[in-house]
């Protein structure tokens, strides 16, 4: 399985992850498979650079953490969206509308 | 996540590690089985789903930095560090932890006493609520009176409740004798106002003055803390008094009695002229101050004008109570603080100086941690840190020297200083140790760090600086001991005014309720008595004995047939009560004229107070009267003036005083002082023999109970010197160490000045100059700082003391520079030149 590796991806992680929370708690797997899926495959987020992500975030204030159990009755760790997540993530929305905007416009002129 | 989670998590990192790794697993298993659905077998899925996740023990690490704090880390690593560097050198270590051990350690003990007796509120409840009524009469100080007390608590209506006392020996029948209790007379809701509430028992109803109550541990020692002592009653000389409480034990710290027992109801109605009373009281919950004395001035005025005669010329004003109190220990407590934190100042920049020794050493190391990367801040925390571990087991070891060095200090002081069972080694003793280990930590470390991290550790003024500041700190403490010492050596050397070789002392006590025509007779009786043992040669009754401090004060004086000016009348003088045989036992020389009758209206006068006011006239056959200004004049006929005897250990100047014969006064208190060629056991015992039941405080030499005159200043002395010399001590240490690092910094430099002819000698000259000069820049920076301090002692900068420090100063550098010069003269060229 390719692994895409280029700067976009990696700063938006935080973006994906906040979007992948926004309407249900998930576990660290869940939030990969999520991003997989709803990209048709296109987007492989990187398990070693998600941890270290999500306890930032969380450190941040912008995530919570819960241990709960998964549909097959195992121990995770379910991270889901605070008050300042959401808001963190109105925010990374619109500066990402700002960037691809900006992108598509530069593009079109080429 | 709470600070106090991240700094665990950051101290003991282990917990949470392996939650990370149980969530990492989770994801892994959960990858492995997608990847068993898709056809893998078990094997192949687990490892292909590791594979896939990556170095699994960087991932745990990585996130988990992502919680930790980064400073609380690095602080762990540098402390860690630290300490490894301290135990590799074990005697700097030892000397540092010795150093500040006993630094730390006399700075707590003295601290302990500046707190408890000075800066803690008065162990009671709302202690800044208390006041004290504070009285002047034409602008002296002047105790309170029982009367007025009233006056004041019935037209107050700032205060809540008001109390007033004062203190004597109550003298009680025991089965084998008698017993002198410390008691407290009381009257108005005295325990109230203080806030104490009786153990046991009840407090006295407002009329009631022949009822006690206990001290707590008076009740424990003679009661065994048993209740059933309600009801049982104290066997006094007057009749019996009934025990109808217990104190509570707080009440012992502020000044511990035996007994709290009403004045009796004649004494309450003492006339308003007498002033022997303290009296305080507490504010209501809402009134300030100065509101309160306001309505207090209004009330004085009243005051006055309704007695117009005895309340002339009275003021008062409420004022803090712990302020009265603190007063008289404040300023030897704080001389002591100041000179133990100086040496504590002294002892830091001796270490100090050892890191900044060692500075040329790390400057490479510092130099390769910059080039790496480090910033300064990095730098001058690794290198502080290292003062800050040597400072904290030091501060440690410092609380429990100071808990030691305290109840040895509390067993040098007079057990009845108000206060010293409020002095204790307690969580503000233990808060104020630790804030002084983080002071000695910054003092010690934070110059050599950051001069090892500015890469400026050679030929640097820094070590010269602290000697010079070092020799002008101790110079001031030396001088300043010197001069405690020279007059307290003065002092001792003046003339007394009597001898006291072969003198025996008997002071006896008696209450303030005792009937005088009684208090006579034994008096009379027994200087009989004792003048009869074989061996005495002469004896004689006196109210206070030499040096023993004040007298019967008198602030007025009249001599018949002459107008004396107000301002000479009013000045004051002492008075005491003898019998002309006190005169004879300590052989004061007579001057003039001869001694009075011991019966009789006449008087002595001394030599100040004879040339004071009678100039060159005779003043023998003049009449004069030292009763106060409002009152009838009883006139005394002078009958000689006899010798000046020092009535304390520190006046300067000599004190005029009178003498009257005892009989005609009245004082419960006396010394009978015996001239004897014998032994004490006879005259002691023919004492005894007159009344079984008086109390006789203290039997023995005259000698040895004048010695305690001198205790306390001596005791300062003696304390100061020490502290003094163990500054002088450290800094020849300090100045030994520089002129060492000095020799050493310059190997090369003296090499080379050796193989171009320089002579040995030069060379130890030159060390030894550079280290004296140093010296004496300090030595003239101290001179100057001594001018304030002898200020605040009250004596003026004393040139033998200032001559003798400077000259111990010098010789005690000599010696210190010698060791280090004396090496650079050994160095041989060829070695020096040939190492580098």
């Amino acid at each position: 399985m390719a692994k895409p590796k280029t700067d976009a991806l990696q700063g938006t992680l935080t973006l994906l992850v906040l979007q992948s929370l926004a309407q249900t708690p998930r576990h660290g797997y869940g939030i990969t498979s999520f991003v997989q899926q709803a990209s048709a495959e296109l987007l492989h987020i990187e398990e070693g650079s998600l941890y270290p992500a999500l306890h930032r975030m969380e450190e941040q204030g912008w995530i919570k953490a819960e241990w709960g159990m998964t549909e097959s009755n195992r121990k995770a760790r379910f991270y889901s969206l605070t008050e300042n997540g959401h808001k963190q993530l109105e925010a990374e929305l619109a500066n990402w509308r700002r960037v691809t905007d900006g992108v598509i416009n530069v593009l079109r002129f080429a | 996540m709470s600070l106090w989670s991240r700094i665990r998590q950051s101290i003991r990192p282990t917990r949470q590690t392996s939650d990370i790794d149980e969530e990492l697993a989770l994801h892994i298993d959960l990858r492995a089985e997608e990847l068993e659905q898709q056809g893998l077998t078990k094997e192949e899925a687990r490892r292909e789903a590791a594979k896939m996740f990556g170095p699994r023990a960087r991932i745990v690490e990585e996130t988990r930095e992502a919680h930790s704090l980064q400073w609380l880390d690095n602080w762990r690593r540098d402390s860690a560090y630290s300490i490894r560097g301290l135990l590799l050198r074990p005697a700097f270590l030892a000397t540092g932890l010795a150093t500040l051990a006993l630094g730390i350690g006399v700075n707590v003990a003295i601290f302990s006493l500046l707190d408890g007796l000075l800066l803690k509120p008065l162990p009671v409840p709302d202690a800044d609520r208390l006041m004290a009524f504070v009285e002047a009469r034409n602008g002296d100080s002047t105790g309170g009176n029982p009367l007025r007390l009233k006056d004041y608590t019935d037209a107050m209506g700032s205060l809540a409740t008001t109390g007033g006392f004062y203190s004597e020996g109550m003298v009680v029948r025991t089965a084998d004798g008698a017993q002198s209790l410390k008691t407290l007379r009381t009257v108005g809701d005295l325990a109230t106002t203080f806030g104490y509430r009786p153990v046991l028992g009840r407090l006295p109803g407002p009329t009631e003055d022949n009822v006690a109550l206990l001290g707590h541990r008076y009740w424990e020692q003679a009661y065994g803390a048993s209740r059933d002592v309600l009801g049982k009653t104290l066997r006094t000389s007057s009749g019996t008094i009934e025990i109808i409480g217990v104190m509570p034990p707080e009440a012992a710290l502020i000044e511990e009695y035996e007994v709290w027992t009403p004045m009796t109801q004649e004494m309450q109605k003492t006339p308003r002229t007498a002033g022997f009373l303290q009296m305080i009281g507490r504010l209501k919950p809402a009134v300030d101050l100065a509101r309160a004395n306001a309505e207090l001035a209004t009330v004085n005025a009243a005051m006055r004008a309704a007695h117009p005669e005895e309340d002339k010329g009275l003021t008062v004003r409420l004022t803090p109570l712990q302020g009265i109190i603190a007063n008289e220990a404040s300023r030897p407590v704080l001389l002591l603080a100041g000179v133990v934190f100086t040496v504590l100042l002294i002892a830091c920049a001796n270490l100090a100086g050892l890191l900044l020794a060692r500075n040329a050493d790390r400057a490479r190391e510092a130099a390769i941690r910059l080039a790496i990367g480090a910033s300064r801040g990095d730098l001058i925390r690794l290198y502080l840190l290292e003062s800050v571990w040597l400072a904290i087991p030091g501060g440690a070891l410092g609380l429990l020297v100071g808990a030691w060095s305290l109840a040895y200090l509390k067993s040098l002081l007079p057990a009845e200083l108000p206060l010293l069972n409020n002095v204790a080694t307690d969580s503000r003793v233990a808060l104020f140790s630790l804030g002084l280990t983080l002071f000695c930590a910054l003092a010690i470390g934070l110059l050599p760090a950051w001069q090892v991290a500015r890469l400026k550790a050679k030929r640097s003024p820094l070590r010269s600086a602290l000697v010079v500041a070092q020799v002008a700190v101790s110079m001031v403490l030396l001088m300043t001991a010197g001069l405690l010492v020279h007059s307290l050596m003065d002092a001792k050397k003046r003339p007394l005014g009597f001898n006291q070789d072969h003198v025996l002392a008997l002071q006896f006590d008696f209450t303030w309720d005792t009937d005088n025509a009684k208090l006579q007779q034994f008096y009379h009786d027994v200087e009989q008595t004792v003048r009869d043992v074989p061996g005495v040669r002469s004896a004689g009754l006196i109210d206070r004995l030499p040096l023993e401090g004040g007298s019967q004060g008198r602030g007025y004086l009249r001599i018949r047939g002459r107008n004396l000016e107000e301002s000479l009348a009013r000045q004051s003088y002492g008075f005491r009560a003898m019998t002309k045989g006190y005169i004879t036992a300590l052989r004061v020389p007579i001057l003039r004229g001869g001694l009075p009758d011991d019966k009789q209206p006449q008087t002595l006068i001394n030599e100040t107070f004879a040339k004071k006011y009678f100039g060159d006239t005779d003043p023998v056959g003049q009449q004069v009267s030292y009763s106060d200004a409002n009152r009838e004049p009883a006139w005394y006929t002078i009958t000689g003036v006899v010798a000046n005897v020092a009535q304390n250990s520190v006046e300067k100047r000599p004190f005029s005083e009178v003498f009257v014969p005892i009989s005609r006064t009245f004082w419960p208190h006396a010394a009978l002082v015996v001239n004897t060629e014998g032994d004490a056991a006879p005259v002691i015992a023919a004492a005894r023999r007159v009344d079984p039941f008086a109390v006789i405080r203290y039997a023995g030499s005259l000698e040895s109970r004048l010695a305690s005159a001198w205790s306390e200043p001596q005791l300062i002395a003696t304390l100061l010197g020490g502290f003094a010399l163990a500054a002088l001590a450290l800094v020849c240490v300090g100045i030994y160490g520089m002129l060492a690092g000095f020799v050493r910094g310059r190997t090369r430099e003296f090499g080379i000045r050796l193989a171009l002819g320089a002579t040995p000698v030069s060379l130890t000259q030159l060390s030894l100059n550079h280290g004296l000069r140093l010296t004496a820049i300090g030595l003239g920076l101290g001179l100057a700082g001594t001018w304030p301090v002898a200020r605040f002692l009250d004596k003026s900068p004393d040139p033998v003391a200032m001559a003798v420090a400077a000259s111990l100063m010098m010789a005690a550098a000599g010696v210190a520079c010698y060791g280090p010069a004396r090496r650079a003269a050994k160095l041989d060229p060829a070695m020096v030149l040939r190492h580098d």
